[in-house]
């Protein structure tokens, strides 16, 4: 009982100092924007994904920050009045984390998430459609953007930084990357230990190579399985089951673990994802060679690029929206977009007409379906099956055609 | 520091956000608003008391919430604010549940050092999270301690674990020591005694695992051991002195919690021995003794319950010369034998003092089994014996003095003029 007292001056203290407060910071004031001013005021949260299998720690903050300093303070310089704060979560508790806040209205204005992880914040109503003009959405890869397009056109988040697939080695056991995949079958031959993913996300890269893109493209499009595309599935099989008979290339079902055995020693070679390199150059330092994914009969690889993109919550004032806006479009103008891909090699600007050094993005050539149509894990198993002998080839080809045509919708 | 300072500031960013605001404003102007109306009259009844105020304060936050919430805004804000409120209030309502069942001191312990800071930091860490990660607000770094880089979630978390080690590991370690006395049938004394020994060395264990577990350099903190232990020599040695009087005393079993001791003449029961202090309670009149464990130390002390809980008392009374001293003997240590809280063995004695001016004067001495008794039992003893006197015919006889004087002489030293 005698816990009341001080419970109501706490109370008259709350509500005095943030009446007091907020008139102070200008919020229940009348605004102070004079007509014609546009000057862009306020603090806006960004929210920014880190990949699961990097861990959140001092090393990787004091990382992240030199990285991001830059672009944060060009941007404070052109807008000396608007902040950019940056908040920092896992990638697979964002979503979670995101729900918990915007049920309180204090969710993030911006997130910088994986291309998968926007579009779940998308379908749980955590963020906003994209507000941009359509000059500047064209100046973007248009594959790339239409990931996150719905048929009506809206857009659900903003393509900042393609992440794509390499692959990655060992130089103390591979002076030189093989770069095309009969090279890489002959090393693997001759005892280069060789490790490929076993999931139609992670392999489709193989498609381009093995010459089948555009057959898997038009399934995609929902085009019938006529008996030219599904010769070219049965190629792609043909390539694995010759690939799965040498003795020192293993399938693994985890791309992550193909990772951990590369950076352990105990593989030589791998595709990885651009997120992989950091963990990487911890445990190979200086010995760790990236280099462009085979080539073959059929042409270049069509590696399925990670998407960094950025999301607008729901809950921003006006103020803190015009802000994230004018963030967003810094962020993908081309000056920006060159700086932030020559600081990290492992990234590839979002601007399909960007110059870049020689042999940056030669290799890249996305393939024209959402990454979530792709059915990874379910093509991973038809894969599966099939090289352990329990598919023959014709089995396993209606079962890829049943996978590719049976592809969830997502906005 | 300056970093969370900066953290801290931009949220108020969130400010700008109505319906943040709206949320905010809410519960302050909710939780006084009972309070108003019931000071301008509108309250009738046990509204106007103040837990039906508080109540309904509550309630009004609850409806909002939901209200806001049915309308599409957002209202988790508030609604958490008024849970924290709740449970707030909840937690005065813990002494009077667990008063049948746990002593009130220990209860007070257990809301004032455990429930509510834990509640606090809880309710704290619950905000944040609405905020901002807080998580990484933990890896906010503090700068490097004796070679350790220190962050602000190391350091808060050493410092949560650390209290809770403290306060919390009493109630387990004094079920340990429960456990051994049921097993090995050690005393009370002894079993509060394994208690404090057994709370210590989790305390110090405790302690040097979160030292362990911050990075600090074993070598550094040896050498600012070393160099603190002159400091410790001239400034506080008193406080170290005393610990380790403290301690010993705990291992020695010289002085436990529950011993009664001897104060200035007075019993006086051990209640807790603290690492500075040992707090004794004086049952003439309810007093708390705070006295330095080095008192113990270097001072003689006289207890009764070192061995043993008894004490032997004693109660004197006089009896007139005519009765026989055998007969007076057997009375007395019958009637002692008969009061309440008398033990029956050993057996209640008495004896034949001495021959005084007007009556020999007898002493009766007697077991009780709890040293602080002392005064009740004797009185009913002494009590016990002025009925059997009277019932006997035995007479307790007043001080007789013979003054003889001479006609026509005042008797020798009186003054003139009295």
């Amino acid at each position: 009982m005698g816990a009341s007292k001080p419970l109501r001056r706490l109370a008259v203290l709350v509500a005095a100092l943030l009446t007091g407060g907020l008139v102070g910071c200008g919020v229940l004031a009348p605004s102070r924007r004079s007509p014609g001013d546009n000057e862009l005021r306020g603090v806006v949260f960004l929210a920014m994904g880190i990949p699961n299998d990097e861990t959140i720690d001092t090393e990787l903050m004091e990382g992240l920050k030199v990285r991001l300093a830059m672009t944060l303070q060009e941007f404070h310089r052109i807008h000396p009045q608007a902040q950019v704060q940056l908040q920092l979560y896992s990638e697979d508790r964002l979503p979670q984390e995101a729900r918990l806040r915007g049920a309180a209205g204090t969710s993030p204005d911006l997130l910088l998430v994986n291309d998968s992880t926007a579009a779940d914040l998308h379908q749980m109503g955590l963020t906003r459609k994209v507000r941009m003009p359509v000059e500047l959405l064209r100046r973007l890869d248009h594959a790339a953007v239409r990931r996150h397009q719905s048929p009506t056109g809206e857009v659900s988040s903003l393509p900042v930084l393609l992440l794509p697939q390499l692959a990655c080695f060992d130089r103390r056991r591979l002076p030189r990357a093989p770069e095309t995949l009969d090279a890489l079958l002959a090393d693997a031959g001759r005892g280069l230990r060789v490790g490929l993913p076993l999931d139609g996300f992670n392999l489709a890269w193989t498609f381009g190579s093995l010459g089948v893109a555009s057959s898997v493209e038009e399934l995609f499009a929902g085009q019938p399985a006529t008996t030219e595309r599904r010769a070219a599935l049965g190629r792609w099989l043909d390539w694995l089951k010759r690939a799965d008979q040498v003795p020192d290339l293993n399938f693994q079902l985890s791309q992550s673990q193909l990772v951990n055995d590369l950076g352990e020693g105990r593989l030589d070679w791998t595709s990885c994802r651009s997120t992989h390199l950091a963990r990487l150059r911890q445990d190979l330092g200086e010995h760790l060679g990236i280099a462009p994914l085979p080539a073959g009969p059929g042409g270049l690889p069509t590696p399925l690029s990670r998407q960094r993109v950025l999301a607008f919550g729901r809950d921003s004032s006006l103020e803190q929206q015009r802000v994230a806006e004018a963030f967003a479009r810094f962020v993908v103008r081309p000056l920006t977009q060159r700086n932030l891909a020559l600081q990290r090699e492992e990234v590839v600007p979002v601007i399909s007409s960007l110059r870049l050094p020689p042999g940056r993005k030669g290799t890249l050539r996305l393939l024209e379906f959402r990454s979530g149509d792709l059915q990874g894990e379910a093509m991973g198993r038809v894969v599966s099956r099939f090289l352990y002998g329990d598919l023959d080839q014709e089995g396993a080809i209606d079962g890829l055609v049943r996978t590719i045509q049976a592809k969830p919708l997502r906005p | 520091m300056d970093e969370l300072l900066r953290e801290m500031i931009a949220w108020l960013g969130f400010l700008s956000r109505g319906p943040v605001l709206t949320q905010l404003l809410a519960v302050p102007a909710l939780w006084l608003l009972p309070g108003a109306l019931a000071r301008w009259g509108w309250l009738r009844g046990p509204l106007r008391r103040r837990p039906w105020q508080r109540g309904l304060a509550l309630l009004a936050m609850a409806s909002l919430a939901l209200a806001l919430h049915a309308g599409g805004q957002p209202s988790a804000l508030l609604a958490i604010l008024a849970g924290l409120l709740a449970g707030w209030q909840a937690l005065a309502l813990v002494p009077q549940l667990l008063a049948p069942h746990v002593e009130a001191h220990a209860v007070q312990v257990l809301t004032t050092r455990l429930l509510r800071p834990l509640f606090l930091v809880v309710a704290l860490l619950l905000l944040v999270r609405l905020l901002d990660n807080p998580a990484v607000l933990g890896l906010i770094p503090l700068g490097t301690w004796v070679g350790s880089a220190m962050t602000l979630g190391s350091l808060l978390g050493a410092l949560l674990l650390l209290y809770v080690l403290i306060m919390g590991m009493e109630p387990p370690t004094a079920a340990v020591a429960w456990l051994a006395q049921r097993f090995l049938g050690i005393s009370d004394g002894s079993r509060r005694a394994m208690a404090v020994i057994l709370h210590y060395a989790v305390v110090g264990l405790g302690l040097l695992w979160i030292l362990d577990r911050l990075g600090v350099n074993r070598t550094a903190l040896v050498a600012v051991a070393g160099g603190l232990s002159v400091g410790v020599g001239f400034g506080i040695k008193e406080v170290v002195s005393n610990f380790i009087s403290g301690l010993w005393l705990l291992i020695e079993g010289s002085v436990r919690p529950g011993d009664v001791l001897i104060v200035d003449g007075e019993a006086c029961q051990v209640r807790r021995l603290g690492p500075r202090a040992a707090i004794l309670w004086r049952d003439r009149d309810n007093a708390e003794l705070l006295i330095p464990n080095q008192t113990f130390f270097t001072n003689a002390t006289v207890t009764y319950t070192h061995t043993d809980s008894l004490r032997r008392c004693q109660v004197t009374v006089g009896a007139a010369f005519r009765h026989p001293p055998a007969k007076v003997i057997s009375l007395l240590e019958r009637t002692a034998a008969s009061v309440e809280g008398v033990l029956p063995a050993p057996p209640a004695r008495a004896f034949l003092l001495s021959y005084g001016d007007s009556a020999i004067q007898y002493a009766v001495r007697f077991w009780i089994a709890s040293a602080l008794d002392n005064t009740s039992t004797s009185s009913a003893v002494q009590q016990a014996i002025w009925q059997s006197f009277g019932d006997n015919g035995i007479e307790i006889p007043y001080p007789h003095q013979v003054e003889i004087s001479q006609r026509g002489q005042e008797p020798p030293g009186s003054a003139p003029g009295r």
